[in-house]
């Protein structure tokens, strides 16, 4: 590695040093650290939630629990953990902050300080959903917090919830204006909207799609605590207000919220098939163009949960048409990700298993999603296990698997080693093979009648299927609790004992692997790097070399 | 490697005040209101919310003493608090929603049996609330002359307008409160404690903003890009404002 590179005096590349220079940091990766150990956290958290309800899932009857007040809490910290702590932070927090800005070859994002008040908020949202294991009064109303329930006493503290909600959300719009402005302002010299990385275009768009949507959710849960505590009566039927009209407000936010995680973990798996396959991006701007449409499509898809809420036939109608729209951006994404690895010398790297496993998990997770789009088939499953079953493919399985394909294919800029590679494959074929066997089995238990949220299935007894689903589920249970720990155990082994990785190990032709140390210093760029016109992150055929401007960067601060 | 250079990526640059800020706001504020309305414990909600507002007031003060006039001033405020507004205008939009859902499902509107109530005092706040358009617009002026004191003279008298206008308010509401116009007799009284509520909330806000830039400006520095945005965010409230009065008030 040239001295040119290093970021420190001695030419040498690292990391902070002292505890403040960690606490107290603006500086974008650092950043991307903290929101990395906070969604891992969460992900623990709510991977523990779910365990337990898996194991209570078991077999027919009380297996751990009886008490329905304490599954309804596992419930709860499940969904929203999962998807607030865990997924949304981890590609719009770790993502985003660790890898855009040095991708668009920015020193920084372009207000650090907002930055490092977002990821505190973030912290502040998770300790308090945290305090939910140890609050007496637990919030019990799932993590969509449907009123009239949530706004009952029996619901538990709504407050809490609404809090969590609003906090995190705040940290979430601090964070998209933040990196929109990045974006769009702080692009290196030479790189136009094409030459960005689709992990920057899905990332972008994703926090454009936050900011539009999530007031909407914030306005809808503040609204759920002033009714219980305040009195007043949006959702409250005595008072004029009308109670569905929280579902509205909350699924026009929550379900575009999956593309929010989507679109990100299909741009880390864009990364890594094409550095994997050597190839071009397959139909780069009709995958830049498809992107962008989820914006619109995106919006107007909200109404298909509530099908079954006694809606006019028109509306369901429209709605199915509206929801079967978002195929076509999705399918293009899918196609150009197949297009990606077509005749390309793949290396099937550890990363690389992982974001197969993250393909393969969404094309079966997508096929399902088809029918549920339909009014007509929707009326026969809404809420049972085949719609669980189809959101933990598409979001929770492939998403998590594209995010850990993400931190492995990121881990040596992070740590300066290489994970190792079998270690790596194997808990990538665990997870694959783990999840499956927990999701796979329970569309068969959804069509065969099993609902959502039950603690228990007594009644279905003597139904075989759902019997034996619910058996098999919890043995996949076990599969993917052991791959989770082998990949944590990769990471721990990877830092402290891993091979020291060479400057650019996948061979990317993206900036953040090619013109900066591997463990890049403050400012990322002692000087303002430069791309050439026909410079592109996806050609491995003559693509010019990025410079550096003679000048130092400006303080970046 | 150049001097600079050596200089410039040997430090990690660091700020206690985002986090600060970020405890402060996203952590005690949110737990002094749970305490105050879930479990009704008065005084650890006062001392959450002393510590809450502390954090957070203290942490912005620090914030803009360290950026304003101090860093390289990029003009990016203005184009990411255009952005912040829309997601405002959005979190308003979705409380709209729920309103025009109440008033278009009712037979009659208002509900039979609402309490007459007049529009007097909340025009006459609304008027006075809009002269701070005028006193910010003076303000901004006066940075671009390179007159930072007397910017910073232009905010504090648009900070005391905002102040007056919260008095009013909170008057109003007494008023209202005791002609039995309370917050949950029906969608009515629902929907005009709330918008005048958020509108009070964005006030509360917007003056903070304002005062982190002052005691920068009584130190002669000023940033043309950050108070863009504050007087962008004025604006904002302030036309926030009088749609609220004719939403609530008079249509």
């Amino acid at each position: 590695m040239s001295g040119f590179m290093g970021h420190e005096p001695n030419g040498r590349p690292g990391w902070p040093k002292t505890a403040r220079e960690w606490l107290f940091t603006v500086d974008h990766k650092v950043i991307g650290v903290w929101y990395l150990i906070g969604s891992l956290a969460s992900f623990a958290v709510a991977g523990l939630a779910a365990t337990l309800m898996r194991i209570e899932l078991g077999s027919v009857g009380p297996d751990i629990t009886s008490d329905g007040n304490i599954y309804n809490l596992w419930l709860t910290m499940h969904g929203a953990v999962m998807i607030l702590g865990f997924q949304i932070p981890a590609l719009l927090g770790f993502v985003a902050n660790y890898a855009v800005p040095i991708m668009v070859g920015a020193k920084d994002m372009a207000f650090p300080r907002v930055n490092a008040f977002s990821v505190w908020l973030l912290w502040s949202g998770i300790l308090i959903a945290l305090a939910n294991l140890v609050i007496p009064d637990h919030f019990n109303g799932m993590w969509t917090g449907y009123p009239p329930y949530s706004t009952s006493d029996a619901a538990g503290n709504t407050a809490l919830y609404t809090m969590v909600v609003v906090v995190l959300g705040m940290s979430s719009v601090f964070g998209a204006v933040n990196l929109a402005c990045t974006v769009a302002f702080m692009r290196c010299k030479g790189m136009g909207w094409f030459q960005m990385p689709l992990t920057v275009w899905t990332v972008f768009t994703a926090n454009i799609i936050q900011l539009i949507f999530v007031p909407v959710l914030a306005a809808s849960v503040i609204l759920l605590s002033l009714d219980k505590y305040l009195g007043f009566g949006f959702y409250n039927p005595e008072t004029g207000g009308d109670v569905l009209l929280y579902q509205n407000l909350f699924w026009f936010y929550s379900h575009p919220a999956v593309y929010v995680i989507l679109l990100p973990f299909m741009g880390i798996m864009f990364e890594i098939f094409s550095v994997s396959a050597k190839n071009m991006v397959f139909s780069y701007k009709s995958a830049v163009y498809a992107i962008l449409a989820f914006i619109p499509a995106g919006g107007d898809v909200w109404v298909h949960h509530a099908f079954v809420a006694g809606l006019p036939d028109w509306l369901r109608v429209l709605m199915s048409f509206t929801t079967l729209l978002i195929s076509l951006p999705f399918g293009l994404l899918m196609l150009s990700l197949v297009g990606t690895l077509y005749k390309g010398a793949i290396r099937y790297s550890g990363p690389m298993m992982w974001a197969l496993g993250a393909w393969m998990i969404l094309i079966f997770g997508a096929l399902t999603g088809i029918p549920n789009a339909l009014s007509a088939i929707d009326y026969g499953i809404s809420d049972s296990y085949v719609i669980m079953s189809h959101f933990h493919y598409v979001m929770a399985v492939s998403g998590s698997m594209a995010t850990f394909a993400g931190i492995f294919y990121w881990f040596p800029k992070l740590t300066g080693r290489i994970c190792n590679e079998t270690m790596t494959k194997l808990s990538a074929i665990g997870f694959f093979i783990g999840m499956n066997t927990v999701m796979g089995p329970l569309y068969f238990a959804g069509i065969a009648g099993m609902p959502r949220r039950y603690m228990d299935y007594q009644q279905f007894a003597d139904n075989a299927v759902i019997v034996g689903a619910q058996h098999w589920s919890t043995i996949g249970l076990y599969i993917t609790f052991l791959s989770v720990l082998l990949m944590v155990v990769t990471w721990i082994h990877g830092m402290l004992k891993g091979e020291k990785s060479s400057q650019n190990p996948w061979g990317s032709q993206s900036l953040e692997w090619t013109s900066t140390a591997l463990i890049a210093g403050q400012g990322n760029f002692p000087t303002p790097v430069e791309v050439a016109e026909d410079w592109h992150p996806y050609r491995y055929i003559d693509n010019p070399k990025p410079t550096f401007q003679p000048a130092p960067a400006s303080a970046g601060h | 490697m150049s001097e600079d250079i050596k200089h410039y990526t040997a430090h990690w640059h660091t700020s206690p005040f985002p986090m600060m800020v970020g405890f402060g706001s996203g952590l005690f504020l949110p737990w002094a209101f749970m305490l105050q309305f879930n479990y009704e414990q008065g005084t650890a909600a006062l001392v959450c919310l002393a510590i809450g507002t502390a954090l957070t007031v203290a942490g912005g003060l620090g914030w803009a003493g360290e950026t304003i006039g101090v860093i390289k001033d990029e003009n990016w405020s203005p184009s990411a608090m255009f952005m912040f507004i829309g997601t405002e205008i959005m979190t308003i939009a979705a409380v709209l929603v729920t309103y025009w859902v109440a008033r278009l499902g009712a037979p009659v509107w208002p509900p039979v049996g609402t309490p007459e109530i007049s529009a007097t005092e909340p025009l006459l706040a609304t008027i006075i609330l809009l002269v701070s358009s005028i006193t910010i617009g003076i303000a901004r002026k006066r940075q671009l002359d390179g007159n930072a004191s007397g910017f910073a003279m232009m905010v504090l008298l648009s900070v005391a307008i905002w102040a007056v206008f919260m008095v009013m308010t909170i008057s109003n509401w007494n008023h209202l409160s005791g002609e039995g116009f309370t917050i949950g007799i029906n969608a009515a009284a629902t929907a005009l404690y709330a918008f005048t509520g958020i509108h009070f909330a964005h006030i509360v806000i917007g003056i903070l903003v304002m005062l982190t830039c002052v005691p920068s400006a009584l130190k002669g520095r000023t940033s043309f890009s950050y108070t863009r945005a504050m007087t962008m965010y004025v604006h904002f409230v302030n036309v926030l404002g009088l749609y609220v009065l004719f939403q609530v008030y008079y249509w």
